[in-house]
């Protein structure tokens, strides 16, 4: 027996035709979604694999449809995309030539690849796509929650990266766990977590609710907040419930981390819809804020109903001031589409957390405006006392950062890194000579805490590599929330004021010589 | 021959692997600290537990 491998080209509108009907047909909008991501991509051809042995599909099987009297298909089909013509690759004998030839045009070309189950109602199986990078004028679109993905064609790796994606079945899980399903796959290849199947987080989320038993099997075709939550803690996350209030705020600094946000939508009655926040974009303000968030007027993610990549606008406004068009997330009715936003129909966030960070994004904030705040009021003072001791502040930086502070303009960007992560940005970054001389042999714990200090100015800026900063704090990610001296670094101009939780009389201030702006972390594989 | 004034103004050179010299004062010498004010913890103990009664309304919602 031999898998069949064709080749075909993505040129003509016939192409883009025959792939959609190959994909499960344009009757499915997560169809259409994911053949439009691929024209954005400027996919040229695709191989057709088949069979393929999918695990992921291969758990469901076994969990449900090896058991219907009705029989099921074993195997998929997978479909890699490439952005030039894959044609030439595949001319056989397969010699070592060929094959380095293939694995050089898939370094190149590959797109990444679509998984098709023998589901007439759910065919798109586990999806890896490339994230699209760009989007217009004044914007930058991001998917943080991205990592490598190995295919294997001929027993040649092609690699891509991005988020995995798959489309509910409605047999085996709903909305609510795939969402839960695309965070944690996202986990499992960025940071090494376990491998869970959605009929695993169907499992997970046992025992079932009063609203999980109302349908066969149990949990099938929903699952309860309460559930939800459950399965998270079950599969060994922590799982954060956010604030309801100002959600999006909330998010930001999790999808900001790279920590995929499970996002419940409020479509009307008490059943609502799961997303997967994976990212997020950033447009220049044209009156800046001091919010991070203002500069965010969508948040990008996989929507299993929808496709793979969408664009879930902040509010009901944010679309047309940016002309998002087809991105979106729509709730489709006879005669009417309802586009989905953050601020009307957010209203219900979980975030997949490490079981060893033990506070949260709002405290780590809160706690690092509370000092900068603090700190920059004592500076008028503070600057001849230190200046009497020796230390010299950045003149020039501080004065912008204290009027910034005068006039409510001073931006806080927070997220998690490891201490490791947060060494190799400083080191590969544009922070002076003397600050990363101070800072990289701190001891710190494995998780912390970092916000960035700008002014709307600095931060106000469309591209990440052009966003500066006048300086960050690092916060002990596991303090506990009570305690009172998480707070382990703050840099201001020309100083850095650092705490040592395990010494006594530990807080010190050091001089830094010739300090500069330098580059807010962009996140990167 | 070495000028015996200029190594006297010359900073030695930190050994390979240890901190370059640095000035450094104590924190609360010059009115700078990093310890969390009372009031702080107090807005965010407000904020927890809005948090919390947020939660507690959503628990009657189902996800698909």
């Amino acid at each position: 027996m031999k898998i069949s491998h064709t080749v075909e080209p993505l040129d003509s509108p016939e192409d883009w035709t025959r792939l959609t009907r190959l994909l499960g047909g344009s009757t499915l909008g997560v169809v259409n979604n994911t053949v439009r991501h691929l024209r954005v991509l400027h996919a040229k051809s695709y191989v057709l694999e088949d069979p393929y042995i999918d695990r992921d599909y291969s758990a469901d099987y076994a969990q449900f449809y090896a058991r219907t009297f009705r029989t099921h298909e074993r195997h998929c089909k997978r479909v890699h995309f490439f952005a030039r013509d894959a044609s030439p690759m595949l001319r056989r004998p397969l010699s070592t030539t060929q094959l380095n030839r293939l694995a050089e045009f898939a370094q190149e070309t590959y797109l990444g690849f679509c998984v098709v189950r023998p589901l007439a109602t759910a065919p798109i199986g586990r999806t890896v796509l490339l994230a699209r990078a760009g989007n217009g004028f004044d914007m930058e679109a991001t998917v943080t929650c991205r990592a490598d993905f190995d295919a294997h064609l001929f027993g040649t790796r092609m690699r891509v990266t991005g988020t995995s994606f798959l489309q509910q079945d409605t047999r085996v899980g709903a909305c609510a766990q795939v969402a839960i399903w695309a965070g944690m796959r996202h986990m499992h290849a960025r940071h090494g977590y376990n491998w869970v199947s959605v009929a695993d987080i169907t499992r997970f989320a046992r025992p079932p609710s009063v609203t999980e038993a109302v349908s066969l099997p149990n949990a099938s075709d929903r699952l309860s907040s309460d559930a939800m939550v459950r399965a998270i803690a079950e599969a060994g996350y922590q799982p954060l419930v956010l604030p309801r209030l100002d959600i999006a705020n909330a998010i930001l600094p999790y999808v900001e981390s790279g920590i995929p946000v499970i996002l419940g939508l409020d479509i009307g009655g008490i059943v609502g819809h799961a997303v997967t926040v994976v990212g997020r974009v950033f447009a220049k303000q044209q009156a800046p804020t001091q919010r991070a968030i203002d500069y965010v007027p969508a948040f990008i993610v996989h929507d299993d109903q929808s496709g793979p990549y969408m664009w879930l606008p902040l509010d009901k406004d944010a679309s047309t001031t940016f002309s998002f068009a087809d991105d979106t997330i729509k709730r489709r009715s006879p005669g009417s589409a309802l586009e989905l936003n953050v601020e009307s129909h957010g209203v219900f966030a979980v975030a997949l957390m490490s079981t060893r960070v033990f506070s949260t994004a709002a405290r780590a904030e809160h706690n690092a405006w509370s000092q900068i705040n603090r700190n920059l009021n004592a500076l008028p003072n503070a600057r001849p006392a230190l200046a009497e001791q020796g230390i010299q502040v950045n003149d020039e930086l501080m004065d912008d950062l204290q009027a910034a502070h005068r006039a409510d303009a001073i931006v806080l960007r927070t997220y998690l890194t490891s201490a490791a992560g947060y060494r190799r940005h400083l080191a590969q970054g544009s922070a002076s000579d003397d600050l990363k001389d101070a800072l990289l042999d701190l001891h710190l714990p494995h998780f912390t805490w970092i916000t960035e200090i700008s002014t709307v100015d600095s931060y106000n800026q469309p591209s990440p590599g052009l966003r500066r900063i006048y300086g960050h704090t690092v916060m002990d990610a596991t303090s506990a929330a009570e305690r009172t001296d998480g707070l382990l670094v703050l840099h201001l101009p020309g100083i850095l004021i650092t705490n040592d939780p395990n010494a006594a009389r530990s807080q010190k201030v050091a001089g830094i010589r010739n300090d500069k702006l330098y580059e807010c972390r962009e996140k990167r594989l | 021959m070495a000028n015996k004034q200029t190594d006297r103004g010359t900073p030695p050179k930190p050994a390979a692997g240890q901190s370059s010299e640095r000035k450094t004062v104590p924190a609360n010498s010059v009115g700078l600290s990093l310890t969390i004010t009372k009031k702080a913890l107090r807005d965010f103990d407000r904020i927890q537990q809005e948090t919390i009664k947020a939660a507690e309304k959503d628990q009657k919602f189902s996800w698909r």
